[in-house]
């Protein structure tokens, strides 16, 4: 034979025994009245008033409903402890072996094994309408006790004064679990210890559930009617008994039971209602779901709403029961909401020990041979310790202590939160850590919010109270010496640089002022010593080729043929300018040449008039205007206005730029002049250029030049000219035909024709001050150079430096 | 000639010419006004007379002329200028000056032509012609030059155009860990082109002194005659 199961504390017992061997509960429920799901039976088969069965659900036989047999079974099977049917409910497939407990068949009484068959035709019937079978099983169930309840019984309940307190009062206080059962109801259970077995699971709720009164509290006002308690919800209760009661309204079937079961492993059912209270959020839901695979957790399904019954029909010793349970209740639940009223809820059940037993008032008489539902033992273990179960819950893991730490200053009982709503509570102060590695990061675990129990969430808010050092950084950077003396002279040079500059107050008198005015003085001596003694004793230099093939080029036109004549060097070259080409166009006047003055400058018409009446003057010549030359004036464009002039020489300068002192008009040059008959430069006889430019001769000759065909292109330049238009000269074929270039090219161009000009002059005082000049280049060069001679490592240095 | 043969003008134009020698010769104590006053005398003159000539030579015989009493067709062409000249004075304005940029364009474009058909045809061609020929035997015999001696020169010359092109060529490989670096025989031949570069720059330099002492030596003799007018002859 299997063993039995304590309804208490759920350890198996042998199955002879009567008492629990581990919590001292009664194991086997009192014949007579039986409470289960609220309702209350009358046994038939016993006497009246002697037996109070407890639940019909307890009572087993064939006949009854499979929810009557799942607890019949488990009775016989053993009814399994509390861990174990924890246990149970957390493994799937669980419920199928609890149903195969309850088809094994015990003996009930006579009007349990009617109520068993009707129960079953109801079932049958309507399945799955739980709220409505119950209803209706209630009115049938009510039908059919009125005639196996004795009169006395029915009398009673009829006769009796509802406002009459103390039996109802007795009655409910023994249903709390209190401990101050009378004679009377520990007589009545003991009489129906033989009858009726221990309580099935659906109600061995641990907690306060566990005992009767939770039945009592769940029942509906119909029910209540039946087992005579007082109709009608008591005003003294408070809400979350009333929650409570619809929790333990929940358990009134088998099918449900078995639902309820599974919800019981997570939760116990005397949280059921605080978890309806206080909705669960979501995740943690999830997360329940998650730690237990296969658990079906079902939605507890809405209580069906019961409308009160009239108080005449509850007994008056019912009545009072429930008006003193009532002013018990007030006691312990004062008016508490949220967190609270479910922490109350968890405290309950330790607290139920230390609730000193309410003495129930004193029954009737007919009442007093009648059993308690419970006995003292059963009364006694509510007030003892938690059950191993009960500690081993999750939830209670975070609610144990004493009750003395459970009371705070103020005096209120501080409530015992499970551990998903200890979760949720606002955590603690955290103490700011100086510095956390990644590795304690990944290593914590989540121990607040949704995300509890994960590890390596990445932290939100408390990351910001935590401090850490800042790790320093070296702000040098590793420069090499030569480097750094770099940057050094670069911001020395950049300090210099944006420093303003301060403006030195000039020296009347400097050692640069000084050198210069030396310089002047030495010259000036020189030039004024060669003019008045002996500079015309130096020897005029030999002429050189192209001098001498710019005569020859001369002496090659003939006699009163057209020359053009362009004067393009500036003023400042005047000096140089008409000492080397005087006597060129002083040989050209003495071969009667036409001159035609053009100038691709400005001040050129203007320094070609100066140079003939210069040559004039100084030749014997009478070179007049329009008659022996023409003065064509400026040819602007430049480059483009002379290739213009070469292609064009018409159409750029038509007119003199001299006036006709007879008309007082510009002269027409190409039709009133001897250039009437000239249409191209091809035509004029030579092309003389004076300029200083090496430009300038690259413009004639690359622009003129090409047009002129036989006819010979002289230049006279400066001197600085000549080392540019030598190649013109000497290559081959020849782009010019000769040249003069400055003063030494005048003069040796004077002795060639033997006619001395301003160049024979100045050739004295310019070799004595070229000489001078050289001299002077010497000696500064010498100054420049001796330091260096003497500390060239000094020297050497300040230039590295 | 003395100072009781000069003419007024001659006179005035000694005696202008005398002073302002005179403030150009005071730039030897450093930058004072006497040498500012000649120097913008001497650009205020100049522009004045360039204006009246530009006038005289170029836009009334070029542009005015034939507008108001040339021939159809001169009047017809003296058009083209006269709106280029028109175009060109929008340059004068800032938000109008793009107008201007067709004259500039066209006279930009013109030069430029001019320029370079000049320089190739002109200086290019005929000076390679010319280095060439330096070592022709039969134009030496004409010039009547021994042969030998012209290939020597023109040896010379050809040296030295070579290394100072070379000098010019900065081209340079790339080694890893080095700067930079020419060729060894490029840098040997650039090294030589320095002496011809010198050569030349030093020619040019003694043309830009001889000319500058010329100018000085004539200006001074100038003072000198100036002040002979004053001596009894």
């Amino acid at each position: 034979m299997e063993d039995v199961r304590c309804p208490m504390c759920g350890k198996p017992n042998p199955p002879d025994e009567e008492v629990c061997q581990f919590c001292q509960a009664r194991l086997r429920p009192i014949e007579g009245f039986a409470f289960s799901d609220g309702d209350l039976y009358f046994d038939s088969s016993k006497e009246p008033g002697k037996e109070l069965g407890r639940d019909v659900n307890t009572s087993t036989g064939p006949e009854l409903p499979d929810w009557l047999k799942s607890f019949r079974q488990e009775d016989d099977a053993g009814i399994p402890s509390e861990e174990e049917s924890l246990e149970a409910s957390i493994q799937p497939g669980q419920e199928s072996s609890q149903e195969e407990i309850f088809s094994e068949g015990v003996e009930l009484p006579a009007w349990l094994h009617n109520l068993g068959e009707e129960a079953i035709i109801e079932e049958s019937e309507i399945p799955g309408e739980e709220s409505d079978n119950a209803l209706q099983g209630v009115e049938e169930l009510e039908s059919s006790l009125e005639g196996s309840i004795p009169d006395w019984l029915s009398n009673m309940r009829h006769v009796e004064d509802p406002s009459a307190p103390d039996e109802s009062l007795s009655t409910k206080q023994s249903l709390a679990g209190t401990d101050g059962e009378p004679e009377w109801l520990r007589g009545m259970r003991d009489s129906q210890e033989d009858g009726i077995t221990a309580p099935p699971d659906e109600v061995k709720i641990p907690g306060i559930e566990s005992d009767d009164s939770g039945d009592i509290f769940t029942q509906s006002e119909e029910e209540k009617e039946l087992s005579g308690l007082p109709v009608g919800t008591p005003e003294g209760i408070t809400d979350w008994l009333r929650q409570l009661e619809e929790v333990e309204g929940k358990t009134e079937k088998p099918e449900e039971a078995v639902a309820d079961r599974s919800d019981d492993s997570e939760v116990p059912g005397w949280l059921m209602g605080a978890g309806d209270e206080f909705a669960e959020p979501e995740e943690i839901s999830e997360l329940e779901e998650a730690a237990s695979p296969g658990e079906e957790i079902q939605e507890p399904k809405p209580e069906p709403i019961i409308p009160p019954q009239e108080e005449e029909i509850v007994p008056a010793w019912l009545s009072g029961l429930e008006a003193s349970t009532e002013l018990i209740l007030e006691e312990r639940a004062p008016e508490v909401t949220g967190e609270e009223e479910f922490s109350s809820l968890l405290e309950e059940k330790s607290l139920e020990s230390e609730t000193p037993p309410v003495k129930a008032e004193p029954l009737p008489d007919y009442f007093q041979g009648s059993v308690a539902p419970f006995t003292e033992e059963e009364l006694e273990l509510l007030g003892e310790e938690m059950p191993a179960w009960v500690e081993n819950l999750p939830v209670s893991e975070t609610v144990a202590g004493p009750l003395e730490e459970k009371i705070g200053e103020d005096g209120i009982e501080r409530g015992e939160l499970p551990g998903w709503l200890e979760a949720i509570r606002p955590s603690e102060t955290e103490e700011a850590t100086t510095s956390i590695s990644m590795v304690e990061e990944n290593a914590r675990v989540e121990s607040a919010g949704p995300l509890v129990g994960l590890r390596g969430v990445l932290p939100a808010e408390p990351e910001i109270s935590r401090i850490n050092k800042t790790s320093g950084y070296s702000v040098k950077l590793q420069i090499p010496e030569k480097q750094q003396a770099r940057i050094t002279a670069l911001q020395e040079l950049m300090k210099t640089e944006g420093k303003p500059k301060l403006v030195q107050d000039r020296l009347v008198i400097s050692s640069q002022h000084i050198l210069r005015i030396l310089i002047f003085v030495g010259l000036s001596l020189t030039i004024i010593w060669t003019s008045f003694f002996g500079g015309e004793n130096i020897l005029l230099p030999a002429f050189p080729v192209e001098v001498f093939d710019a005569s020859q080029a001369v002496n090659g036109i003939p006699s009163g043929a057209p020359v053009l004549l362009a004067v393009d060097y500036e003023p400042g070259f005047s000096a140089e300018m008409e000492a080397a080409s005087t006597t060129v166009i002083d040989h050209l006047m003495l071969k009667g040449a036409y001159l035609t003055i053009v100038s691709t400058t400005p001040t050129g018409p203007a320094l070609g008039e100066r140079l003939v009446n210069l040559v004039n003057r100084r030749g014997n010549h009478y070179y007049q205007d329009s008659n022996q030359y023409i003065n064509l004036g400026y040819i602007p464009g430049g480059l483009t206005g002379l290739l213009a002039f070469a292609e064009m020489p018409q159409r750029i300068t038509p007119s003199s730029l001299t006036i006709d002192k007879n008309t007082g008009k510009q002269i027409r040059v190409w039709q009133d002049t001897q250039l009437k008959n000239l249409t191209r430069l091809a035509d004029f006889s030579l092309v003389l250029v004076l300029t200083e430019s090496p430009d300038t001769v690259r413009s004639w000759v690359e622009q003129v030049q090409p047009v002129l065909r036989q006819t010979p292109i002289v230049m006279v330049t400066s001197a600085q000219a000549e080392p540019l238009i030598r190649p013109y000269y000497e290559g081959r074929p020849q782009q010019i035909k000769g040249f003069v270039a400055g003063v030494a090219g005048g003069a040796s161009y004077e002795k060639l024709t033997m006619r001395l000009g301003p160049a024979a002059k100045q050739w004295g005082a310019f070799s004595n001050g070229l000489l001078v000049a050289i001299l002077i280049i010497l000696v500064g060069g010498a100054i420049n150079a001796i330091p260096g001679f003497i500390h060239p490592t000094k020297r050497g240095g300040e230039a590295k430096s | 000639m003395n100072l009781a043969e000069m003419s007024l003008v001659d006179l005035f134009g000694t005696l202008m010419g005398f002073f302002f020698t005179l403030c150009v010769f005071s730039y030897v104590f450093g930058d004072n006004i006497l040498f500012r006053i000649a120097i913008y005398v001497f650009v205020g003159v100049s522009a004045g007379y360039a204006a009246v000539i530009t006038w005289y030579s170029v836009i009334l015989p070029q542009l005015i002329r034939p507008i108001l009493g040339g021939p159809q067709t001169e009047r017809l062409l003296a058009l083209i200028p006269l709106l280029l000249s028109v175009l060109l004075l929008f340059k004068l304005s800032n938000k109008m000056s793009a107008i201007g940029n067709l004259p500039v364009a066209f006279m930009v474009g013109v030069g430029a032509a001019a320029a370079i058909g000049g320089g190739v045809l002109g200086t290019l061609i005929p000076q390679m012609n010319a280095s060439i020929n330096m070592f022709d035997g039969q134009a030496a015999a004409q010039g009547g030059g021994s042969w030998l001696g012209m290939v020597g020169e023109g040896s010379v010359v050809l040296f030295g155009t070579i290394t100072t092109l070379v000098y010019f060529h900065f081209g340079a490989r790339r080694i890893p860990g080095k700067p930079p670096r020419r060729l060894a025989v490029i840098e040997i031949l650039g090294w030589v082109g320095q002496f011809f570069i010198a050569i030349t720059l030093g020619a040019i330099f003694a043309g830009v002194y001889a000319a500058s002492l010329i100018a000085f030596i004539e200006r001074f003799n100038s003072l000198l005659d100036f002040f002979s007018l004053f001596l009894p002859k």
